[in-house]
């Protein structure tokens, strides 16, 4: 059965939770040794803006899990016509702080006029924010040259693509594998040396929105997009 | 000096002065070699590429007057990568590898290649249980030395009964009726006679009730390993 | 003493090695574990201070090639992780033995005062 065929049952919501869990250690951590770094140094090495970036990443991975679990309970989910080029902008706008933590450069690419596509406002732009903030954790251990991250949008037959490319290689086997590695492995994709809960958090929110999450390419880069169908609202007027 | 071809899997590398390094490999014709890979500085030692571990190599390396051959080049087939990725996974790839070090002489054995290769297969497929590949893993030792149990008849020399129960005599290595209650029934003789027979952890791992099978046959297993 | 870091996260390995060098070490910090590999060679490290998760590989693969070279077999590792106490527990002894980890830690639950504590009880007397 391939990895997005699979039902979310309950051991998936368990791997989720475990996931979510491994991931959660990583911005808290950071904190607090950060927090011990200013008192043995006694002298203003506080950087509040690294304590607001891992703590809005934290915030943010449990508010987007909390979500997904909360939509894939409901059994239809609301879809609305939503912007497509302005959720990438939004997205971006709150990674970017995070992502100059890691020295990560963001790109945004909307090339074409694309009208509004038939989705769940905020679960869309929560599952681009979780990808997003997991594959700058990721992009961030890399080295110099493959630091950038490229949020974009394309028109494709099967519908608008949304998605995150460039932090590593990966093909569709990979992601299968990981997906068999969530929860019960430290580190079920290979850019990553964390539980990478982001992704599967985003995954979750694309289910949830009947949709999928696919490895895919762009621009002879690889990444996670989610399709999404154009609102054909506009043709009826 | 004639140059030859086979494929590999690396068992060890250690450093050899200053610029070479040497490779400790499982092949199928050639059973263990060792070749010198000369001039890999460490600067260009990879965890990545034709000559790490978890990996299938095409290699092409020149035969030596003693027991060391010299590396002239590799070509990576496949490499494992998912095993690393679980440290679990790694530490039971390491465990294996080191066991099939000490096991295997310089001796063609195509046998013990293909039993490293297929547990790296089983490794890699994270839907493959430890439990099993470890146990599998022992059970080709056994076939591979020779000492596979008898699945096929019972201490009487009866014919083996898909309706009776059985014990299992480790002095005797045999099966022994027990009509009134034994350890082991059809499921788990078929069981064992699935991986006796060579069949590989991943094939194996789509066998219902698995985990219950595996419980039950494994000391039996185990037990045999340590006659090997 | 010099010491080798290598943590993925940059934030975190930024955070040990100013503690580091606030208690008089030199350190390189390393993301990777080949580029861990490449940092040992341009400048021995006299200990390693290693996270098992890494990108692509982990600490495990690195410390099989680490401890292949006859120079670096016996610089001491103090193992500073994710991997869960209980995780550890159940291959501790062989990695301990084999591929010579002097001390292991918890990385959430261990303070810059415990690893600094645990990097000056296994520097090696000069």
């Amino acid at each position: 059965m391939a990895a997005d065929e699979q039902v979310f049952d309950e051991k998936s919501q368990t791997r989720l939770l475990l996931s979510v869990a491994e991931q959660l250690k990583v911005p808290l951590t950071v904190m607090a040794r950060h927090a011990e770094l200013a008192e043995l140094a006694k002298q203003g090495t506080l950087d509040p803006q690294l304590i607001k970036t891992q703590s809005q990443a934290a915030l943010l991975l449990v508010d987007n899990y909390l979500l997904g679990l909360q939509l894939l309970a409901q059994e239809s989910l609301p879809l609305e016509p939503v912007s497509v080029s302005s959720t990438l902008v939004d997205t971006a706008h709150i990674i970017e702080a995070y992502a100059k933590q890691y020295d990560v450069a963001i790109e945004l690419d909307i090339a074409g006029r694309y009208g509004p596509v038939m989705a769940h406002h905020v679960g869309l732009k929560a599952a681009l924010l979780s990808l997003g903030f997991s594959l700058v954790e990721a992009a961030g251990a890399q080295k110099a040259s493959r630091r950038t991250l490229t949020l974009a949008t394309h028109r494709t037959p099967k519908g608008i693509i949304a998605g995150w490319y460039g932090a590593h290689d990966m093909a569709p086997e990979d992601w299968r594998r990981a997906v068999q590695l969530q929860g019960a492995a430290g580190q079920p994709l290979q850019a990553a040396g964390t539980s990478a809960a982001g992704i599967f958090v985003a995954e979750a929110l694309s289910r949830a929105m009947d949709t999928k999450l696919r490895v895919g390419q762009r621009a002879r880069q690889s990444g996670f997009a989610i399709t999404l169908q154009p609102s054909q609202q506009l043709q009826l007027i | 000096m004639k140059q030859l071809v086979t494929t590999a899997i690396v068992l060890g590398r250690t450093d050899f002065g200053e610029a070479d390094r040497i490779l400790t490999l499982l092949t199928p014709e050639y059973g263990k070699l060792r070749v010198v890979a000369k001039g890999v500085r460490r600067v260009k030692s990879k965890l990545a590429g034709g000559i790490e571990l978890f990996s299938v190599s095409h290699i092409t390396f020149i035969k030596g007057r003693g027991d060391m051959g010299t590396l002239s080049s590799t070509r990576l087939i496949k490499h494992y990568g998912v095993i690393v990725q679980d440290i679990e996974r790694t530490m039971t790839g390491y465990e294996l590898i080191k066991q099939l070090n000490k096991l295997t002489e310089d001796e063609p054995e195509a046998g013990y290649f293909e039993l490293l290769q297929q547990s790296f297969e089983a490794l890699n497929e994270p839907i493959v249980p430890l439990p099993l590949i470890r146990t599998w893993f022992t059970a080709q030792l056994v076939r591979l030395g020779g000492h596979t149990p008898n699945l096929h008849t019972d201490s009487n020399g009866q014919k083996l009964d898909a309706t009776m129960q059985y014990d299992f005599d480790t002095e005797k290595q045999t099966f022994v009726p027990h009509p009134d209650g034994g350890r082991f029934t059809a499921n788990h003789i078929k069981f064992l006679r699935l991986i006796f027979a060579g069949n590989t952890p991943n094939v194996l791992a789509q066998v219902q009730g698995i985990g219950a099978l595996l419980t039950a046959c494994s000391p039996l297993i185990e037990i045999r390993g340590q006659f090997n | 003493m010099h010491i080798l870091v290598i943590e993925p996260d940059l934030l975190l390995g930024g955070t040990y090695v100013r503690a580091l060098e606030m208690a008089g070490h030199t350190t390189t910090h390393v993301t990777s574990a080949q580029e861990a590999i490449h940092a040992a060679d341009l400048r021995r490290p006299g200990m390693v201070v290693l996270e098992l998760q890494l990108p692509g590989s982990n600490g495990i693969a690195f410390l099989h090639e680490f401890r292949s070279y006859a120079d670096w077999r016996e610089v001491p590792v103090v193992l500073h992780t994710y991997v869960m106490p209980h995780i550890q527990r159940q291959f501790r002894d062989v990695v301990s033995e084999q591929l010579g980890v002097v001390s292991w830690l918890y990385k959430p639950q261990t303070s810059l005062e415990q690893l600094l504590s645990t990097v000056r009880s296994h520097t090696p007397a000069s």
